[in-house]
């Protein structure tokens, strides 16, 4: 009786073994997670307006960069304005200008060497300019090589291919302007000069070698020199670039652009975490500028020493 | 296959089947952990790989879109080609959805089904933090991964990026798992119960070779064979077992020496009850020639009564030193062996050697022996003083001019003698422990409380037995019963 026990307890656990591993490996297979179920509603993070206010960005950067940059700003001005605001690209950076005094945009991010150097510019307000960590409103394009380059100084730029960023910014125009001329050098020495339209266009053609050279912004530079990228002399510092309004465009909107954006102080600590979010290049804020600093500073830079 | 074998190769499948589940259960249990945690890693770098090609896919996804929402380019088809030379070059793709903020299908690949979740305005998703992932079977039964990323810069959403990958090759790949870790266990497992029973077979032989050593041994051996030496804990047993041989054969040596020296002292004991019969027996004779000698001196001349005086005297110093001579025969120590036996011959030379006891009290003694008895083999010397014993132990308990009765028979294969009195019987308080050493009803210094515990010893050891069968107030009877002796004996050893 006692052996037929134990047989059958054996028996009756090898059995239940046997079960055991088969339902684990049937529950094994069974990956399925929990089905995708939207929430009912979510309120968004703020309330859309029927009146819809356009912004401008002169095409510096790739589309997808630009609105990584700056959607973040329209963000800020949709929660703090009754209205609505969206980016408008541009194609160049006169089509910038021109989408500005058409009003197709209420204001546009452009650059100071084109908002400088545009003819007739009185109908043009700058409202408003990136603010570095020492309050200033201060930019510098910065020649950049390769991370092998033997170019050290400007003088080495002799018979270097170089590339630059679009021809209607500092950038693209630091080294015809008073670079070259301040190592005794002319364009004529350089063994080419080619433009492109983005400044991280610039910064590939040097990183992959097709360019021995290249300039871009100062904050463009600082995020590829974990790539390789090499930054070897900063230009002489120029007012930062403007956001700048139409003259003749609504001035309550024009006024709530520049409140909004002026009203961020990064020592607040709410302000901050706002601020933080953003692009390097506008996490300090904005400070007001105007009409003749643009035109004091790149007067004395073309004026030469 | 013997009780022993048996019992062992039950105890070896009993320890193998014990250790065989206990692994298999441990094993399985570490298997399944082991499984799960594989197909939560699994899971989850199929999930990380699913949402990294949707995050390097939307790249492209959200420029095409920025730029048919900026009248940038002409995106016409685009989105589509890329659908499709993305599927083609990712052969585990099932399905990809691209769908614009407000829920339309902007491009898809030619199997993809719509989201169930897509009915009516598109959900919050788009301003969902991160990308959705999940894991279920389609409608023709093919598992997927689904990934969806909702398609944004900043708050600005541009639709959403439905990704689905197939999932059957997970399952394909828990289930190798699963069969590999089986069979690794099993071959564990397996391994482990062969070494099990190689180390069984060992231990358990050993046992079994001390359990047969056990079984085999010979007490009587003068000497003890020793079990082989071992390094072991087994060898340690033998060693101790060996030792308790040798402890046992010297107890039994001392035992043995022990009783010879009781029996002698019983026999001394018993020569001392006899001793005021014998005192008797001897004292008539000298009393006689004194008698015969205070004769001589009264009338020496008298030379014919002189001779007849002689004649007397001479007779009864003869009886008396024949009296000595049976005394000195039984009280001398003797080298004791077993034998052929005539118990009635015994009976007979016990009767003589007590009758001057029985003549002081007037008991009568019956003798009715069987005249054909078959010899049994037993120590004469021992024997008697078995008889002897229960025939002196007759006469204590007989009062004056009583009757002691001494039967022998045959019964069966067994010869039989019987002792019966007609004294006062023993208590029955008394009768279970008749034959305990050291017990006596006598008085002190009376008796030494061995004489029963050796006769029942002495009997046992000739394969006979001793029993004792006493009514309160009327006889005692004791019964000796010893197995005939088969085979031939030699002319003139019965002794």
């Amino acid at each position: 009786m006692n052996r037929v026990l134990s047989s059958f307890l054996a028996v009756l656990l090898l059995v239940l073994l046997l079960g055991a591993n088969l339902y684990v490996l049937r529950d094994l297979q069974d990956i399925a997670s929990p089905p995708f179920e939207p929430a009912e509603s979510q309120s968004p993070p703020f309330e859309t307006s029927a009146e819809v206010v356009r912004i401008g960005v002169i095409s510096r950067f790739a589309p997808n960069i630009i609105f990584s940059g700056y959607q973040p700003i329209m963000d800020y001005l949709n929660q703090n304005s009754d209205r609505t605001y969206e980016l408008r690209l541009s194609t160049s950076y006169q089509d910038a200008v021109d989408q500005l005094r058409s009003g197709e945009v209420a204001a546009s991010f452009l650059g100071a060497w084109i908002y400088s150097h545009l003819a007739n510019n009185e109908d043009l307000i700058p409202l408003a300019a990136p603010r570095n960590k020492d309050g200033q409103s201060e930019f510098r394009a910065i020649l950049v090589t390769g991370p092998d380059s033997r170019i050290t100084q400007l003088f080495n730029l002799k018979g270097a291919r170089v590339a630059l960023p679009s021809g209607q910014s500092w950038s693209g125009n630091w080294l015809q302007v008073s670079g070259l001329a301040s190592v005794g050098l002319s364009v004529a020495d350089l063994d080419s000069l080619h433009h492109f339209d983005h400044h991280q266009t610039v910064v590939w053609q040097v990183l992959r070698g097709h360019f021995d050279a290249g300039v871009v912004k100062a904050s463009v530079a600082r995020r590829y020199v974990r790539e390789g990228l090499r930054p070897v002399l900063p230009s002489p510092p120029i007012p930062g670039p403007p956001l700048v309004g139409f003259r003749n465009g609504d001035p309550e909107i024009l006024d709530d652009i520049r409140s909004l954006l002026l009203a961020l102080d990064p020592n607040v600590p709410g302000d901050k975490v706002v601020l933080e979010s953003w692009t390097p290049e506008f996490s300090f804020g904005f400070i007001p500028v105007d009409e003749a600093t643009y035109m004091e500073a790149f007067g004395q830079l073309e004026a030469g020493p | 296959m013997n009780f022993l074998s048996r019992r062992l190769i039950g105890l070896r499948a009993r320890i193998l089947f014990t250790v065989g589940v206990s692994t298999s259960i441990v094993m399985m249990l570490l298997s399944w952990g082991l499984l799960y945690s594989w197909r939560h890693a699994l899971v989850q770098q199929e999930i990380a790989n699913a949402q990294s090609v949707s995050r390097a896919f939307s790249v492209a996804v959200v420029d095409a879109l920025i730029f048919a929402d900026q009248d940038l380019y002409q995106s016409e088809g685009f989105l589509d080609n890329y659908v499709m030379m993305f599927m083609n070059q990712n052969p585990r793709l099932r399905a990809i959805t691209i769908l614009d903020e407000d829920g339309r299908s902007v491009a898809r690949s030619w199997d993809s089904e719509d989201p169930p979740w897509i009915s009516g305005p598109l959900p919050t998703l788009l301003t969902a933090p991160a990308p959705w992932t999940t894991l279920a079977p389609r409608s023709d039964g093919q598992w997927v991964l689904e990934t969806i990323l909702p398609l944004r810069s900043g708050h600005r959403s541009w639709g959403v990026l439905v990704l689905s990958v197939e999932a059957d090759s997970i399952r394909a790949q828990l289930r190798r798992n699963f069969i590999q870790l089986a069979l690794f266990s099993s071959s564990v497992t397996s391994v482990l119960l062969l070494l099990l029973w190689l180390l069984l077979s060992r231990l358990l032989g050993s046992l079994q070779a001390l359990v047969t050593a056990m079984d085999t041994v010979d007490f009587h051996a003068v000497s003890v064979p020793a079990l082989p030496s071992r390094g072991d804990e087994i060898g340690i047993l033998y060693q101790h077992f060996h030792r308790m041989q040798q402890r046992v054969e010297q107890s039994r040596v001392d035992l043995l020496s022990a009783q010879h020296q009781v029996w002698h002292a019983e026999r001394l004991a018993a020569i001392g009850r006899l001793a005021s019969g014998l005192a008797h027996e001897i004292n008539n004779p000298i009393n006689g020639v004194r008698s015969c000698i205070y004769a001589i001196r009264e009338n020496p001349t008298d030379h014919e009564q002189t001779a007849q005086y002689l004649d007397m005297m001479d007779e009864g110093l003869t009886g008396a030193s024949e009296v000595l001579r049976k005394l000195l025969g039984f009280a001398r120590k003797q080298q004791t062996a077993p034998g052929p036996l005539d118990l009635n011959e015994a009976v007979q030379t016990v009767a003589r050697l007590v009758s001057f006891n029985m003549e002081r009290k007037n008991i009568a003694l019956g003798l009715d022996l069987h005249a054909e008895l078959p010899p049994v083999l037993a120590d004469r010397q021992l024997m008697q003083e078995v008889i002897m014993n229960l025939l002196i132990n007759a006469i204590d308990a007989v009062d004056q001019e009583g009757c002691i009765e001494v039967a022998s028979t045959v019964s069966g294969d067994r010869v039989q003698l019987t002792v019966l009195d007609n004294g006062a019987g023993i208590a029955p308080e008394a009768l279970d422990r008749i034959f305990d050493p050291f017990f006596t009803t006598k008085k002190t210094g009376e008796g030494t409380g061995l004489g029963l515990s050796i006769c029942l010893g002495i009997v046992q050891a000739s394969g006979g037995t001793l029993d004792v069968v006493s009514p309160p107030g009327q006889a005692t009877c004791f019964t000796l019963s010893l197995p005939v002796l088969t085979g031939s004996v030699p002319e003139g050893e019965v002794t």
